[in-house]
């Protein structure tokens, strides 16, 4: 065994000539506060920083940690990227990012208070009226709209880059809903992980009380007179770009994640809808941008929001943080005038300066601006506008042209910038560590009557072109940030003692829409899970009986295969015309019936809509399901290549897959509390198991065959139905139908029959409806009280009894009846409980007299 | 003039409506030199909830829910309105020459100059409204004789044509045109303002309409109806009607003023239902009293 000598990452580490970096200064030494970590990283050396990046990525998928890319939609999430390499502030530099950061959000806050009050700085020209008017994020509709407590601003975000002359300077400011809190912990958490012992003697601030520290300024905006308040997450959805934060902020702060279509205004309140009724909500978190929040008020054509949210607001029945109007402090015309409005406002300079810009509405500004084209960057003067900021000095002498021509078409639109070449930063890349164009995104929360900041966030370094744009959508990789500790900040623990609130949620009330999806969750799951089973069941038999000539083997098969299409619903498929060619090869209708997602039917069907339903309540699921989820997913697209290298691959996907479905169910037994989303993902799994049992039973029992072909039948349906190791035992080798059926229908102690399933779906639907003095699942109970009755009532023998044709029409009946009775209890469980909502439609106006209504369909809303 | 204003919006839908949320801008206030004796919104079926305030632009809005189950929604606004002080003419307001009068020379306090002389989300400033509204403005023209003469070439210029238009047809189609309803034409006018630098508003509220020579009055006949107020300077305005080719005198009752149509729709609302086609029936009735 040869030991392989461990390579130093730093040794090729050259920083760019003209810029600061943050591990190395101008003459190449490592910077003080870095040696410790440099001199692990060298000690690691590169073969196992390499290991430990790959160990980052797997912990990553485990917890599910993905940035959706808004453009494609569709669930493939792009994995989040976190480089080995943290991002290490000092704790003096800190010191002053934090006193900036908390100047910015109080100033911020002024600005808020007085755009959607007064209105003074408008009127006397401290900011040019037309530069906030002509703003679409300055909501008209919001005016007059106050948050109880001290502030208006609630959560900031910032982005800070460091200069060449090595001051912090801010690059703009996020206030309609600030993402990235949720990554920068979920960073943190992995960092500790992978680099115990490096994290522990380093010295690092911790970033978890911010939580806490969040949920006590949500509770400063509860309206006043409410005790108990009730407070959730609004987002737009699990397609939105930062569905991970979303349900990653609501796990942690312990609030509901809901949507727009959860929430519904009553009596001027806003509540949300849950299987029990109406339950009030007092403080609504937003990470939907103002404008969709609102159909009646805001943006008609949004499907996201809530009517009668911004009257609801107005009145102070609720709050919504931050406040309905906040995104127009993004505005890129306030970055110029930020020290202005800090000598004004707080008889002060500004401790963070903003990069100098120019509003092009202002003549002289506008000349500066048009004179500058090519070295500047251009910005909309809103985010809104879903422009990007043009770097001019990689623009061509055409595109310059038309960018100079839409100024002057527009100049109020416009803001110039300095270009700002962000500072480097070590990063971990293929040839061991270099340097990398590296930007900052920090927090801060509204508390008592200042700010707090979160002591870290989250940085995220550019490609290899150090002047090119760093987004998330353009392969920058996120980094931990670690803000080191001062022996002052030590002795008096940063985080004041009353950021340990012990407020309890007072909503546990489950949301109709999330009972929905965990209903669906648990049907979609023992739908994949059966289905799995039928189709290891049919391979083995092949298996068995490949080449063999006709005879009971291959008679037994036919069965099988045509009692696969029945239940998997997959006509034509084995009952069809083409049944005799694929009897003598099945293997593409078998890889079809595992691989084919848009085929209804289908294992990997049922696991994307199980995939789907867990997206939406992910908040409600333990964490290891992401462990799950990634290897299923994995599974599923090894075999999407094709058949490959043939049948032995499906048998080991068909292992893996059940594996993974069964590690699902077990989390959801032993990680979940017994609470109604999960009688209700009980019930869910229950249906589609007894639904599931008796179809199987039916369609591969109800004709008599010849004694050795029943006998593998049996055996085949005993074993897909998980009891075959009873019946052995019970009944040696003489399995008969009439045996079977008392094993899988009537057996009340077999977890796989059907008495079993409807025994444990009446204890989840009578739990629910104790649950609250509304009955949601009255009627189900009800059809289900038939279903067991028909149960009781089962002669085996009676229903394995032949008729003169051939056929067991006893069994054919019951199989109906039930399997109606079931789809009946189905239905009303969704009919009682998730009340269904009417598609939303605009009014119509005045100059359409009659018209057809189109509804409105949902646009992902997501703020950035 | 003491008017009473009756105006019925109905809805029919063909299949049962679950809620229906709806905001309204149909109640008169004391402005324009008009003195709102009474008013009182109805829905039938009864609002679940009914709360007015007043908006950004200071008029008043009320926002009403009905959730009781209706395939047909019915909201009734009601109102008492004294006009007799309404202006009848520019009187000594609008001397000064009208480029006077423009954001470019008013001082930086006059925040409503700016918010009215901006493009809004129906009226865009263009060189060819600004082209149109040339003629009527000379160097030493005022502004009460730019106004008033551009007034009465869009009415001159201008045919009304109920199908011609669109609510969102945008104004330089309705000036190629030169066809449109009130809205339309309203919209063409404070875009020519506009883009002349002038700041002009967006009125909507009523007007009595009188039968003709010899004809009994029709019950329902009146419309709402929509005109332009220009500003005055220190927060005073005119109304002036360019569909009539009139000041917005004592006939006329003010419910509300914005930027354009888009600002103070007298109803926009949002409903949930299954229902596939929606009925419309207004009826407005300005009865002298």
């Amino acid at each position: 065994m040869t030991v392989l000598p461990i390579v130093d990452p730093i040794a090729g580490y050259r920083p760019h000539a003209d810029g600061h970096d943050e591990m190395m200064d101008a003459d190449g030494a490592i910077r003080g506060h870095w040696a410790g970590v440099a001199a692990a990283y060298r000690a690691l050396g590169t073969v196992e920083l390499a290991r430990r990046r790959d160990e980052i990525e797997m912990l990553l998928e485990q917890d599910g940690v993905t940035y959706n890319n808004p453009a494609e939609q569709h669930r493939q999430s792009r994995a989040w990227t976190l480089d080995p390499v943290p991002f290490i502030v000092p704790s003096d530099e800190w010191t002053v990012i934090e006193r900036g950061m908390i100047q910015r959000a109080e100033l911020l806050d002024l600005v808020l208070h007085d755009l959607y009050g007064e209105r003074r700085l408008l009127h006397t020209g401290v900011v040019p009226a037309e530069m906030i008017l002509s703003d679409p994020q300055f909501v008209r509709a919001c005016d007059g709209i106050r948050l109880p407590g001290n502030r208006q601003l609630v959560v900031f975000g910032a982005d800070l880059a460091r200069s060449a002359d090595g001051r912090w300077v801010a690059l703009g400011q996020r206030t309609q809903a600030p993402s990235g809190a949720a990554y920068a912990l979920e960073n943190r958490r992995v960092m500790s992980r992978v680099f115990p012992h490096l994290f522990r003697t380093t010295g690092v601030q911790r970033l978890t009380p911010f939580i806490h520290a969040m949920r006590s300024a949500l509770l400063g905006a509860v309206p006043d007179g409410v005790d108990d308040p009730s407070i959730v997450i609004l987002s737009p959805g699990s397609l939105s770009e930062t569905a991970f934060e979303h349900a990653s902020i609501a796990a942690q702060l312990g609030y509901p994640l809901v949507q727009g279509s959860d929430l519904q205004s009553r009596n001027g309140r806003v509540g949300l809808r849950t299987v029990g009724g109406w339950v009030p909500v007092h403080v609504i978190l937003r990470r939907v941008d103002a404008g969709f929040c609102d159909p009646l008020e805001l943006r008609s054509d949004s499907t996201l929001g809530i009517p009668g949210l911004t009257d609801a607001c107005r009145a102070g029945t609720v709050s919504v943080v931050n406040t309905l109007g906040s995104g127009v402090l993004e505005n890129a015309g306030l970055s110029g005038l930020m020290n202005t409005l800090a000598k004004h406002l707080l008889g002060s300079d500004l401790i963070l300066d903003s990069v100098p810009s120019w509003w092009c509405g202002d003549p002289a500004s506008r000349s500066h601006v048009l004179a500058h084209l090519g070295e500047l960057v251009v910005r909309p003067l809103s985010r809104s506008t879903l422009e990007h900021s043009i770097d001019t000095s990689r623009a061509s002498a055409g595109e310059l042209d038309g960018l100079r021509r839409r100024i002057l078409a527009r100049p109020d639109q416009w803001v110039g910038q300095e270009r700002i070449v962000p500072g480097s930063a070590p990063v971990l890349t293929d040839t061991g560590i270099a340097p990398r164009a590296t930007v900052l995104r920090t927090f801060a929360v509204a508390h008592a009557d200042s700010y707090v900041a979160m002591p870290g966030g989250l940085a995220r370094a550019g490609s290899v072109d150090l002047a090119g744009p760093i987004t998330n959508l353009r392969g920058a990789e996120s980094k931990d940030m670690w803000v080191l500790t001062s022996d002052a900040a030590q002795a008096t623990e940063f985080w004041p003692e009353e950021f340990t609130p012990a407020h309890t949620p007072a909503i546990d009330a489950l949301s109709a829409r999330a009972a929905e999806h965990l209903f669906w969750l648990g049907r979609y799951a023992e739908r994949a899970e059966a289905t799995v089973r039928l189709i290891r069941t049919i391979n083995a038999r092949r298996d068995e009986f490949d080449k063999a000539p006709p005879g009971p083997g291959p008679a037994s098969l036919t069965v099988l295969f045509e009692a696969l299409t029945r239940i998997t619903g997959t006509y034509p498929g084995f009952v069809g015309d083409d049944a005799p060619t694929l009897f003598d090869d099945p293997t593409n209708e078998l890889f079809s019936l595992v691989v084919d997602e848009r085929r209804p039917g289908t294992v990997a069907h049922a696991i994307r809509h199980m995939f789907d339903s867990i997206d939406v309540v992910r908040d409600q699921l333990s964490i290891d399901t992401w462990l799950v989820v990634g290897s299923l997913q994995r599974e599923l697209e090894r075999l999407g290549h094709g058949p490959g290298d043939g049948e032995d691959a499906t048998a080991s996907v068909l292992d893996a897959l059940l594996h993974g479905l069964l590690s699902l169910s077990g989390l959801a037994n032993e990680s979940m509390v017994r609470d109604q989303g999960w009688q209700f993902m009980e019930a869910g799994r229950r249906i589609e198991r007894a639904l599931h049992v008796t179809v199987l039973v039916g369609s591969a029992l109800n004709t008599e065959h010849s004694a050795p072909v029943e006998s593998l039948i049996v055996e085949s349906v005993l074993t897909a139905g998980e009891s075959i190791i009873t019946a052995r035992r019970r009944y040696r080798s003489h399995a008969l139908t009439s045996t079977t059926i008392d094993l899988l229908f009537s057996d009340g102690g077999n977890p796989r029959s059907l008495a079993f399933q409807l025994d444990r779906l009446g204890e989840s639907l009578a739990l629910l409806r104790t649950d609250r003095a509304a009955e949601p699942t009255s009627s189900a109970l009800q059809l289900l009280g038939e279903a067991s009755r028909l149960v009781d009532d089962i002669d085996s023998l009676q229903l394995a009894h032949v008729d003169d044709t051939g056929h067991r029409t006893g069994l054919d009946r019951f199989v109906t009846t039930v399997r109606a009775n079931l789809s009946m209890v189905s239905n009303a469980v969704e009919a009682e409980s998730f009340a269904r909502f009417r598609p939303q439609h605009s009014m119509a106006g005045l100059f359409d007299n009659v018209r057809p209504l189109d509804a409105l369909h949902s646009s992902p809303g997501a703020p950035t | 003039m003491i008017y009473q204003v009756l105006h019925s919006t109905k809805y029919d839908y063909d299949a049962p409506v679950v809620a229906s949320f709806a905001e309204l801008r149909q109640l008169p206030d004391d402005v324009d030199g008009q003195v709102c004796l009474r008013r009182s919104i109805t829905t039938d079926p009864v609002a679940e909830h009914h709360r007015e305030h007043r908006d950004y632009f200071g008029n008043l809005a009320a926002v009403v829910v009905v959730r009781e189950q209706h395939t047909q929604l019915v909201v009734t606004s009601t109102s008492l309105v004294d006009t007799s002080g309404r202006p009848t003419g520019f009187g000594d307001d609008g001397r000064r020459p009208w480029q006077t009068y423009t954001v470019a020379e008013a001082s930086c306090d006059e925040l409503t100059a700016v918010e009215f002389t901006l493009d809004s989300a129906l009226v865009t400033c263009s060189e060819q409204l600004a082209e149109y509204a040339r003629p009527s403005f000379g160097t030493n023209t005022s502004l009460a004789d730019g106004v008033t003469s551009l007034c009465t070439r869009i009415h001159a210029d201008f045919e009304f044509d109920a199908e011609a238009t669109e609510i969102d047809t945008p104004i330089v189609e309705v000036l190629a045109m030169r066809k449109g309803v009130c809205q339309d034409f309203a919209h063409v006018m404070i875009g020519s303002l506009r883009s002349m630098g002038v700041p002009a508003a967006y009125v909507s509220g009523y007007l009595e309409t009188l039968p003709p020579p010899g004809k009994a009055r029709l019950t329902g006949a009146d419309r709402t109806h929509a005109w332009v107020s220009v500003s005055l300077g220190g927060g005073r305005w005119i109304g002036i009607d360019p569909t009539n080719d009139q000041i917005a005198g004592p006939r006329y009752v003010t419910t509300a003023r914005g930027r354009d149509y888009a600002d103070v729709p007298p109803l926009k609302g949002v409903i949930f239902t299954d229902a596939e086609t929606s009925t419309l029936t207004v009826s407005v009735d300005v009865v002298a009293q």
